[in-house]
């Protein structure tokens, strides 16, 4: 599989890495905030 | 094992505890993620029907799991201070709220941009979905009443008592499939199983996200409930001693 299919997804990719990002976002947030409290 | 749960009790030993158990917990929980992400987006397969979306479920289904479970721990936090009076269990349910709210909104979120190339929409009012949003309007509902109040030691129990009245909702929710015609699939995991008609090259990947997943919570919670201690004992002899230290 190439790089660009892999991104690609199928055709899916404008639902898929969304939820990667949305997840690393939020669990970061979690993780910086108290940190900084 | 009493003995040593009656010491977690006091935030003295607590912080001790959990300063030498957070460079491992960090460790460990890095490391999780890596294996979790590297088999859920590499190694595991598309589904036959769903294709590449189902790489959404990595993420979703340890959200969703994570949202309920983290209620139940502020519903028995909340019981043992009702019961003992515990401050410790006072500052985990505070410290779980927010973490707890953030795993449902990142339940709901990724549960809509996988409905939508599924069931051709990003939100029905089914009975899963609506009670997974009623579970986030309980945890704001908890850290609102816990804020709005200003004594301490009454607003830990009255935000108790909402916890143990909302974890009605956990049992709806997991049995809501099972219970109602619902438009959202049956269950995917069977409890600590982790079977249900899962194929193995989709088990492992979901198991070791669900892994790392809780060792988040863990982590987070731990932070979270020492920033607490250093809140609530700032007047303590040895908070004073450690901040004048640093």
């Amino acid at each position: 599989m190439s790089l660009s299919e892999f991104l690609a997804m199928g055709g899916y990719a404008a639902y898929v890495w969304p939820v990667y990002i949305i997840a690393a976002v939020e669990l970061n947030a979690n993780l910086v905030i108290p940190w900084q409290v | 094992m009493w003995v040593w749960f009656h010491k977690l009790g006091s935030p003295k030993y607590f912080w001790g505890f959990s300063q030498r158990l957070l460079p491992w917990l960090g460790a460990l929980t890095a490391l999780s993620f890596l294996a979790g992400l590297a088999l859920a987006l590499v190694f595991s397969p598309p589904d036959y029907e769903q294709g590449e979306t189902v790489r959404i479920m990595y993420i979703h289904v340890p959200a969703a799991m994570m949202s309920m479970l983290v209620y139940v721990v502020m519903a028995v936090a909340g019981a043992i201070l009702l019961i003992w009076r515990m401050k410790m269990a006072e500052m985990v349910a505070a410290a779980s709220a927010p973490v707890g709210a953030s795993f449902t909104l990142l339940a709901l979120i990724t549960g809509s941009l996988w409905g939508k190339p599924m069931w051709g929409t990003w939100w029905a009012w089914d009975a899963r979905l609506t009670s997974e949003l009623i579970l986030l309007f309980l945890y704001l509902g908890y850290m609102a009443l816990y804020n709005a109040i200003e004594d301490r030691r009454s607003a830990g129990r009255a935000a108790a008592v909402l916890a143990l009245v909302g974890v009605i909702n956990i049992p709806i929710i997991h049995y809501s499939v099972e219970w109602w015609n619902t438009l959202h699939q049956g269950p995917t995991t069977q409890g600590v199983r982790v079977a249900g008609s899962i194929h193995p090259s989709m088990r492992w990947p979901l198991f070791t996200m669900m892994i790392a997943f809780n060792l988040f919570y863990a982590l987070v919670l731990l932070k979270r409930v020492r920033c607490l201690i250093l809140q609530n004992e700032k007047d303590s002899a040895w908070v004073r001693e450690l901040v004048s230290e640093k």
